[in-house]
């Protein structure tokens, strides 16, 4: 999080009609992220490190919650990239209060307002009359560098405090309504308030199994594979339906099917598709469909499917990495029969990098890999492998 | 399970089946869901399924209609065609009764929508 950013060319530190926002991701993802807020949003973004910064239209800021591949939000209210820090900690403390007071927050505070639909007041006109509908607040601070002599914790405080002198909000450090941010790196500072108080993430899984994979993270599998109107998309071991739930919402036109050897998890896929109709309404009757199955032993007509996205088994909490060896190539030669030839392709997410390599060899006369890159998941670190469907007919 | 789905299953991955298609639907409960009409996805489906199988199920659960025995020429710009594609593919859905195999006769239960295409031992 305290990274030090680059912000040449954007301008929403300066210019009252644009808004600098921070969007984070699972490291990895960022160029896909890129993807989507040019996509969705019209804007040029900058990859850093799990985050994606770009210039928007401050009216269209609350369109940034459409955004699938993104967890959480933030609007940049002041940066900079030499911070003098004092020599004692007590006067660092006070620095720090120092800045995050001068800097210009009511563009930020009405972004904040409009976004999250505040219908309080944010900014009294008279400083010293009591009002009692503000915001509850808290202060966050991150920080990397040795050359701090605060600890995080007492930053928090120090700018917290002097925030509720400027503003007067009640301080709350949970179930609060406004969260203001300090980034601090070794020279850089820089402060945001959370446009999202709950990640984006948690949408669509209302029975949740004990392993799912976050929307966000499978909303960035879709992405990456590059769904065509009409293209079939076979889930394999969908488990509670996390990638056909995600896919089937993000007006790809594809057809998504998921493939679960439990009954629970084909219980579950069901379960959460038809919540999503009851819970949006009849225009998102999602296009997906969910049947129990034996991935080895694949239910579906020749050449049927185009696009396989798969969380397979880590080998960590299902299965086991000696168990991986077998059912990965066994796996992708069952789904050769069903992907068609030449254009089909498969996106696979998994942790056990040496069963996926070792898969490689066994499965070249049906899949070519195309790329691969590392993601972190969970604090694991996971990869992503693009196989291109040869042009080989399946012969048994 | 939608009619949609139905197209794409067989029975040929179990030992004794050949072609194992198309499974014979022996529906109890169906049910019928508004889903928004999106034309060219309509358009890019058509191509991929066997027709003649979806008129077969539509027919089967009492939901043929008027649906066309075959795709007419310059489908993609028929509207009205489209749109009966589209309700039989996708807004009719099997909730519980079984799915046959024509060679085996072997039952595939489908319960609260979800259809089981689990094998047994012996006939893998």
């Amino acid at each position: 999080m305290a990274e030090p950013l680059n912000l040449d060319g954007f301008r929403g530190l300066v210019d009252d009609k644009l808004c600098t926002i921070e969007a984070s991701c699972n490291t990895g993802f960022e160029f896909l992220v890129l993807e989507e807020v040019k996509e969705i949003l019209g804007c040029e973004g900058r990859c850093h490190r799990g985050r994606v910064i770009f210039d928007i239209n401050t009216e269209d800021v609350p369109k940034t919650l459409k955004l699938r591949t993104v967890n959480n939000l933030w609007v940049l209210v002041g940066h900079t990239g030499k911070f003098s820090y004092p020599a004692e900690s007590e006067d660092q403390l006070i620095s720090l209060a120092d800045y995050a007071e001068s800097l210009p927050w009511d563009k930020a505070l009405q972004v904040w307002k409009d976004v999250m639909k505040f219908k309080g007041t944010v900014i009294k006109e008279d400083k010293d009359t009591k009002v009692d509908d503000v915001p509850s607040f808290r202060c966050s601070c991150y920080r990397t560098g040795s050359n701090h002599k605060f600890k995080s914790s007492e930053a928090q405080i120090s700018v917290g405090g002097r925030i509720h002198d400027i503003f007067g909000w009640n301080v709350k450090m949970k179930d609060y309504d406004l969260e203001v941010v300090m980034n601090c790196d070794i020279d850089q500072v820089y402060v945001t308030i959370a446009l999202t108080n709950k990640a984006l993430f948690n949408r669509t899984l209302s029975h949740l199994g004990f392993l799912c994979l976050k929307p966000t993270v499978c909303a960035c599998l879709v992405r990456f594979a590059k769904i065509e109107p009409g293209d079939v998309v076979l889930d394999p071991m969908c488990g509670g339906g996390s990638i056909p739930l995600e896919g089937s919402q993000m007006n790809t036109g594809g057809y998504f099917i998921g493939g679960e050897i439990s009954a629970g998890g084909a219980e579950r896929s069901r379960k959460n598709q038809t919540d999503i109709s009851t819970l949006h309404g009849l225009s998102k009757v999602p296009l997906m469909d969910a049947m129990q199955w034996d991935a080895l032993h694949p239910c579906l007509r020749d050449n049927s499917v185009d696009v396989i996205i798969s969380d397979l088994p880590f080998g960590k909490r299902s299965g086991s990495k000696a168990d991986n060896r077998v059912l990965y190539p066994r796996t992708m030669n069952a789904m050769a029969r069903l992907v068609r030839p030449s254009t089909g392709r498969a996106v696979l997410l998994t942790q056990d990098k040496t069963s996926m390599f070792k898969t490689f060899g066994k499965i070249q006369k049906y899949w070519k890999l195309n790329r691969y890159f590392g993601i972190n998941i969970g604090g694991l670190h996971g990869l992503i492998f693009l196989f291109n469907r040869t042009q080989q007919n399946f012969e048994s | 399970m939608k009619l949609l789905t139905h197209n794409m299953l067989t029975s040929k991955n179990m030992k004794t089946v050949t072609t194992g298609y198309p499974l014979i639907i022996q529906a109890r409960d169906v049910k019928v869901m508004e889903v928004e009409f999106r034309a060219e996805f309509i358009s890019r489906m058509i191509p991929k399924i066997d027709w003649e199988c979806l008129c077969r199920a539509a027919e089967d659960l009492g939901h043929l209609n008027d649906l066309p025995k075959s795709v007419p020429d310059n489908y993609e710009n028929d509207e009205d065609f489209l749109k009966k594609a589209h309700h039989v593919m996708l807004e009719v859905e099997v909730i519980n009764g079984d799915l046959i195999c024509p060679e085996s006769s072997r039952k595939f239960p489908v319960t609260d929508g979800i259809p089981n295409m689990l094998l047994n031992e012996d006939e893998i």
